[in-house]
């Protein structure tokens, strides 16, 4: 009886250190996830509101988008080195301006030639759909296709000698079925449908083709006038006059209303400003991220202008600019 | 004084590295997307596409976002000796002599936590030495094993 009340004894001892041991368990487990829970909030709030006073005391911005180059619907790539402006990239950097909230007003600088009829409509297309105030400033040149995404902004700026305008459509190719004839070389091809190949370099284009492929090339001029013109709040009409794909200076450009007025990026900011109803907007550079091959690209692209520029200064050192020569009446 | 050498098992490094990334996600939540929402430019596509924006609030936010992430990992390592990345993992940080943890510690062997370059540098240290004590650690004589119990 006194082993058994021992061993109850024992069992009961045994219990209640257990329950002990769970119980300071427990809590240990339960103070921890209080401090975890407190640390989490704290730092939730703290964030949330660094976040909003940020966002409106240092918010206000104008985000500047650069276009420079040719605009193609992808980046132009040789090597690591990319050039130019790819349309799908813009309209994503485009769309991410609208949507940043502090982003109050958009400056588009332009600095290019043009470039495919699609993607430059489709960066135009992605202007006029943003909601928020958009200013274009046309440096050097804004010519062609970089015109169209010009005209669908809000306001254009230019210098007085800048290059813009320039509306028409060109398509062409290398063709050189004589240099074919008269090395004997020929072309065989088979073909499902009269006009499958139309415009393969090795043949002449029929008189049928030629203008089969002119009146696909009116149909894109038409539109892009017809687009300038509703930009712009012209007469189709009145655009059509300049636009025999002639480039204008900025001076002309501002007489036949193809630009509002002359001036660089101080002007496109105090405009972007005015636009947007806003004091003051802090100038924001909206660009793509660079790639792993970002920093390859930028030496790519020097060593290759090191070439470049090797090959020209051999080139001028050996007077080969001078050396057409004119014969003699 | 006896130096005592902490005799825990040690931890391999892919334990540590998936409370890092829960750590990660938590701090997003927590602390990312609150501060840097309205902020945020294109995030969507590949992280190569991703838009950017160079602004003084942006670098601000980061500052901020940087400072804050040091705390979490330093506050709940000197109060619990460990963040939800490491309870979830099973993992503890303590002193290397077995003395309880200070917030100069704390602070210091998180510090390289607000950069992500910088951590990777300190990180290769501790991938070639033998203990995977990071650089930082060895500084603030601290050390990550296994814990005794973790919920």
């Amino acid at each position: 009886m006194a082993r058994f009340n021992a061993n109850k004894k024992f069992q009961e001892e045994y219990l209640r250190k257990m329950s002990v041991d769970l119980n300071k368990q427990k809590s240990v487990s339960t103070g921890k996830f209080k401090t975890v829970l407190i640390v989490l909030v704290v730092l939730w709030l703290a964030s949330f509101i660094f976040g909003k006073v940020l966002t409106t005391e240092v918010g206000d911005k104008v985000a500047v988008i650069t276009l420079e180059g040719p605009i193609t619907g992808t980046s132009d790539t040789l090597f690591f080195s990319s050039q130019g402006v790819d349309s799908q990239k813009v309209v994503k950097v485009l769309k991410a301006a609208s949507e940043a909230k502090n982003v109050k007003a958009i400056i588009l600088e332009i600095n290019s030639p043009g470039g495919t009829v699609v993607a430059s409509k489709e960066i135009a297309d992605a202007v006029k759909e943003l909601d928020k105030p958009v200013v274009a400033v046309i440096r050097e040149i804004g010519t062609s296709g970089a015109y169209w995404v010009a005209s669908a902004t809000d306001y254009i700026y230019a210098d007085e000698l800048s290059l813009t305008g320039s509306i028409g459509v060109n398509g062409g190719y290398l063709e050189f079925s004589g240099f074919m004839d008269k090395y004997g070389v020929g072309y065989q091809e088979l073909k499902g449908g009269k006009f499958k190949d139309a415009g393969n370099p090795y043949e002449a284009l029929s008189e049928e083709e030629k203008k089969i492929l002119q009146s696909k090339i009116d149909v894109i001029h038409e539109s892009f006038i017809k687009s300038v013109a509703e930009n712009r709040g012209m007469e189709f009409n009145e655009v059509k006059k300049f636009s025999e794909g002639l480039y204008y200076l900025g001076v002309e450009a501002k007489e036949i209303g193809l630009i509002d007025d002359f001036g660089g990026m101080k002007e496109a900011k105090k405009k972007a400003e005015e636009l947007a109803h806003v004091d003051k907007l802090e100038e924001v550079q909206y660009k793509t991220k660079g790639n792993a091959f970002s920093v390859l690209d930028l030496i790519s692209a020097k060593s290759s202008y090191g070439v470049g520029r090797g090959i020209g200064d051999s080139l001028r050192s050996s007077n080969l600019q001078n050396s057409i020569i004119v014969p003699k009446a | 004084m006896k130096r005592v050498v902490l005799q825990q098992r040690e931890v391999s490094l892919w334990r540590r590295t998936f409370a890092y990334v829960i750590d990660l996600i938590v701090l997003s939540f927590i602390v990312y997307l609150p501060i840097g929402s309205d902020f945020a430019v294109d995030t969507e596509g590949s992280i190569f596409e991703e838009a950017r924006d160079f602004s003084l609030g942006t670098i601000l936010v980061g500052i901020l976002a940087a400072f804050f992430s040091v705390f979490y990992w330093a506050v709940l390592e000197k109060k619990i000796g460990q963040s939800v990345g490491k309870m979830a993992m099973g993992l503890q940080v303590v002193d290397y002599n077995g003395k309880p943890l200070n917030l100069r510690q704390c602070i210091l062997r998180n510090i390289t936590k607000a950069s992500t370059l910088i951590l990777l540098v300190d990180l290769m240290y501790g991938i070639l030495k033998k203990d995977n004590r990071r650089f930082f650690e060895v500084l603030s004589n601290t050390k990550v094993v296994s814990a005794n119990g973790s919920f």
